[in-house]
């Protein structure tokens, strides 16, 4: 029996990162100044300094850029193992990191398209996690 | 012992090995972890403080503390700085430990925890992993680098009473066999968990104490960040990590290179940061790590000994510290069956939080220079 999850802390930029997300579409950040997408999210935009910005719903499509699997573990919470994860650059620029689920780590490789599946972890609370996108 | 007991009893002999009095120590530098400037100087007597700061970049404080300790004895703000670190490392994390910490608070920046741990990217291997892979892609790797930086590290500890390895040697077979954590790393890729701490005394090269041994100078020290520092997934380029920025303006400062180094003291939380350091600190261009580690390389003996002490995979996990403490042995010759022959220059760097770097060239009176 694995303990509860470590959830974020939810206040500003991350509760709203967050909130969008458990509406079942990955938001980012855009500048509303330049365009730039960008992620963490930040108060400033640090390509131009512009302090506004939207939360764009975005593809949700990404590559997988690189990985890691956990075979031991190394959290209470995190016990269902092997667990794969991967750094995952969205269509729209930014990183973000998740689980990979649904694949084997022989198949794992370096450009390999995926697509945002948000798991739900708590009442009202969904985070980051990645299946291989259908061909 | 608590952190901060650890730490007294090391600055304690670092101060006697430096000639000097409590009294004496007009500034500290502390690491992160728990311990603060006030508190070490509560109990060391220091009733004239005259600097302290707190360098809050995890395993590279100590060698950016170094940089910090220069700026003071140089401009005068302070006379003798005194740099501890260490932390009951093994002790905290044991279960009854465990759960007596719980409302202490987390060491982890907020990025890490609102975007890494639910993920379920808890641990410092994980994170690395990252970059370990995607330098993998790029250049390719075999097994046998990785474990030819932790073979030389534990042969290297078999000359050390104070290491934690000693009596227990290890082989590149059994450094293949051992189990997988999270890949690339295995079980002896990753650093020991040990309580532990060290210290080292700064003054100006003139100053009495600089006389009580063989002198060993500071030429020149460095800090650097990647950007951003606080997310290792949004880099422009993922492999480019704080020591790529800090290398280069020590060696300005110093008027060395690593071209001119006897040994290093590289950062060792984990077997792919001592190849990625030492591409990035300018010892063999980026991709070239495997060979310059192969064949011995980096053993006594070899073409560039590296962390001669055993390092923290089989020494003990002392933050770094004991990283500048053997390069000060072995600028000394004081390091006994360990010594580097003839040694003039060292270099040591330092790694923490998500590739935060540091870097400290070291010398010896038998090499001119600042």
């Amino acid at each position: 029996m694995s303990a509860a999850p470590p959830l974020p802390v939810m206040t500003d930029l991350t509760a709203e990162f967050y909130g969008h997300l458990a509406g079942g579409t990955l938001h980012l950040q855009q500048c509303t100044a330049c365009g730039t997408f960008r992620h963490l999210p930040r108060y400033l935009c640090p390509s131009c300094h512009g302090d506004g910005w939207a939360w764009q719903a975005c593809s949700g499509r990404g590559e997988v850029l690189s990985w890691t699997t956990t075979m031991r573990p190394l959290h209470p919470a995190f016990t269902d193992l092997p667990m794969t994860l991967v750094t995952v650059t969205m269509a729209e620029g930014p990183r973000v990191l998740g689980r990979l689920v649904d694949v084997a780590p022989e198949e794992l490789r370096a450009g390999m398209p995926v697509v945002i599946a948000p798991k739900t972890v708590a009442e009202g609370l969904a985070i980051p996690e990645f299946r291989v996108a259908p061909a | 012992m608590s952190d901060l007991q650890l730490m007294l009893v090391a600055s304690l002999r670092a101060i006697a090995d430096a000639g000097l009095k409590p009294t004496d120590i007009d500034a500290i530098m502390t690491p992160v972890m728990s311990v603060s400037s006030e508190e070490l100087a509560a109990n060391l007597g220091l009733s004239d403080m005259a600097w302290s700061v707190k360098s809050n970049i995890g395993g590279a404080a100590p060698v950016a503390s170094l940089l910090g300790a220069m700026m003071a004895v140089t401009t005068g703000v302070a006379r003798a700085v005194l740099i501890p670190a260490g932390l009951n490392g093994f002790s905290r994390m044991q279960p009854k430990a465990m759960s007596a910490r719980a409302d202490a608070g987390s060491p982890l920046p907020p990025s890490v925890l609102d975007y890494y741990v639910p993920a379920g990217s808890t641990a410092p291997p994980q994170w690395y992993a990252m970059m370990a892979r995607l330098h993998a892609e790029r250049f390719g790797a075999s097994e046998e680098a990785l474990g030819a930086v932790a073979v030389a590290m534990r042969k290297h500890a078999q000359l050390n009473d104070k290491a934690l390895m000693r009596g227990k040697p290890m082989s590149m077979a059994d450094y293949l066999a051992s189990p997988l954590i999270t890949t690339p790393y295995r079980l002896l890729d990753c650093c020991l968990v040990t309580d532990a701490a060290g210290a080292v005394v700064v003054t100006a090269a003139d100053h009495p104490a600089a006389r009580t041994h063989p002198r060993v100078y500071l030429s020149g020290a460095a800090e650097g960040h990647p950007y951003p520092a606080d997310d290792i997934s949004n880099r422009a380029d993922p492999l480019t990590i704080g020591l790529t920025h800090a290398a280069p303006r020590a060696y300005a400062m110093a008027g060395i290179g690593p071209e001119d180094a006897d040994f290093a003291q590289i950062y060792d939380c984990f077997t792919f940061e001592v190849l990625q350091q030492i591409e990035e600190a300018g010892f063999c261009r980026r991709g070239e790590a495997e060979a310059f580690v192969h064949g011995g390389r980096i053993e006594l003996g070899g073409a560039l000994p590296i962390n001669t002490h055993g390092g923290l995979l089989s020494e003990a996990h002392v933050m770094g510290i004991s990283h500048i403490i053997e390069a000060v042995r072995q600028l000394r010759g004081t390091a006994g069956a360990r010594q580097v022959e003839g040694v003039g220059v060292g270099i040591v760097t330092g790694w923490g939080d998500l590739g935060d770097g540091s870097i400290a060239v070291l010398r010896n009176d038998r090499r001119a220079g600042r």
